[in-house]
């Protein structure tokens, strides 16, 4: 179980988060949805202390750690159990996908390379891309660069996954495939924290979705909660854009 | 004035057994400069507190001090202050017995670490953010970071930079000839004044110059084209 509480972040004098709280069980898939500006994506880096938030707590199974007074060894420590996929994918661009996928078992989780090697290439069938195992990231299309970095993260076995717009640099036949890709992690039990703007998708796969605006979670609940009956007037503002969420959903996968 | 082949020849054979000296000076000095420019640059790049604003500090004096003042300048101190220190720390030898290679080597160590700081600030900090980002997230350490993600990416870089800086460095130590060191140079110098013939010593020492550079040229050029098949590719 991940569980973050109270949660602030300020770059120079603007408040970016102020004061999130959020709980995701194990196997859950929380999706958070938002305008630009909102915070969502530094709320993410926060979890991987991408970011250090200024204030807050962070407990992922028994590790319990304050922003506020995290030691390096503390960052670490939830660095390991939390892995990141990110909208530009950030690969390493001088390693190969296996590559990619191997440093952190061998650096990170102190795995044998040969051990590691096999680890990646099953990972890379499982994505699709077993006969690119070789290539450069500058070789693969955006749709396989984001696999491999699914991949990359899926090898750590984290106890969540943070996905951070990973279909938003991506053309509209591409988004399908990783969507599907996304999906399938998720049934087979991935904990997973989505930051997106597929609505249809995200109505879809989350178990729980957060609405959010202004560094604060506005309206949080399940799916049909959220975008069928919307508590808050701002909200119901920013999805009836997508009144037709559950078509789009049936596109996109 | 007549040209001499001979005695350009024979200039020639006397300069080029001090080959070995002058490289010896210009690696050396690019391997410590090496060293320290690195660990500069990573302190300006982590932006570490005070550390990083005093190297910015001395840099900035450094840099625009010619080399030939750098090494008059290190050989002064050198020889005011090597004998208290030496005595002080029960050393048994004074400055006289200090081999003045490796003042050479020390002035021009300050000019490569000078230099390969700003070579390795700048390529660092040409690699993109998401780099580090993806660094961090999988869960290495800031050395793991540095050693295994950071200076692979820039050292194709930095290379053509570094190879351009060490034919810099087998010039410059043509000046080490003014605190005695009998270089390639000063070899020259010393086969003509016994016959005043100093157009051949000249020309000769033009030559062994331009060969060791278009040496170091051709190798890096090849370096650099085995590295672009790999790494270069990384910043398409």
């Amino acid at each position: 179980m991940i569980a973050l509480e109270n949660v602030h972040k300020s770059f120079q004098k603007q408040q970016v988060l102020k004061g999130i709280n959020l709980k995701v069980e194990k196997g859950e898939v929380v999706c958070i949805l938002g305008p630009s500006g909102s915070g969502k994506t530094t709320f993410l880096r926060c979890i991987n202390f991408l970011e250090k938030a200024d204030q807050g707590s962070i407990k992922i199974g028994a590790s319990q750690v304050d922003f506020s007074t995290a030691s390096k060894n503390d960052i670490l420590k939830i660095r390991r159990q939390t892995a990141m996929v990110f909208q530009n994918y950030a690969l390493f661009n001088n390693k190969t996908a296996k590559e990619n996928i191997m440093v952190g078992l061998i650096l990170a989780q102190k795995m044998l390379p040969q051990k590691a090697e096999e680890l990646a290439l099953e990972l890379l069938q499982k994505v699709g891309l077993a006969d690119r195992a070789d290539f450069y990231p500058s070789q693969l299309s955006g749709g396989q660069k984001q696999r491999v970095g699914i991949a990359r993260a899926l090898a750590l076995n984290p106890e969540v996954i943070l996905f951070d717009e990973p279909t938003s640099s991506l053309d509209p036949e591409l988004v399908g495939q990783t969507l599907a890709l996304i999906k399938q992690i998720a049934d087979e039990g991935g904990t997973m924290i989505l930051v997106t703007h597929e609505m249809g998708f995200a109505y879809e796969i989350a178990d729980t979705v957060v609405f959010m605006e202004g560094g604060v979670i506005v309206e949080q609940g399940t799916p049909d909660e959220v975008f069928n009956h919307p508590a808050e007037e701002r909200t119901q503002q920013f999805l009836s854009r997508f009144t037709d969420h559950q078509k789009v959903g049936q596109q996109a996968v | 004035m007549s040209f001499s082949l001979e005695t350009m020849l024979h200039a020639l054979k006397v300069a080029s057994v001090y080959i070995p000296t002058t490289l010896f000076i210009a690696f050396v000095s690019l391997f410590i400069g090496g060293i320290f420019g690195l660990l500069i640059a990573l302190v300006r790049l982590y932006n570490i507190k005070i550390l990083s604003s005093i190297f910015k500090f001395i840099i900035t004096i450094l840099k625009g001090i010619p080399i030939v003042l750098i090494i008059l300048g290190t050989f002064l101190l050198s020889s005011q202050f090597f004998n208290p220190l030496a005595k002080s720390l029960g050393w048994r030898i004074t400055f006289k017995d200090v081999n003045m290679i490796t003042i050479a080597v020390l002035a021009l160590s300050i000019m490569a670490t000078i230099q390969l700081s700003e070579i390795f600030r700048g390529t660092l900090a040409s690699i993109k953010k998401g780099q580090y980002d993806a660094a961090k997230s999988i869960g290495l350490t800031t050395f793991q970071t540095i050693r295994r993600i950071l200076i692979p990416l820039a050292f194709p870089v930095a290379l053509p930079m570094i190879s351009n800086l060490l034919i810099n460095l087998i010039k410059a130590s043509s000046l080490a000839s003014m605190v005695a060191v009998v270089d390639i140079f000063a070899a020259a110098k010393i086969s003509a004044n016994q016959n005043y013939r100093f157009l051949e010593a000249y020309v000769a020492v033009a030559i062994i110059y331009w060969a060791l550079n278009f040496l170091i040229e051709k190798s890096s050029n090849f370096l650099e084209n085995s590295l672009n098949r790999k790494l270069r590719r990384s910043f398409q």
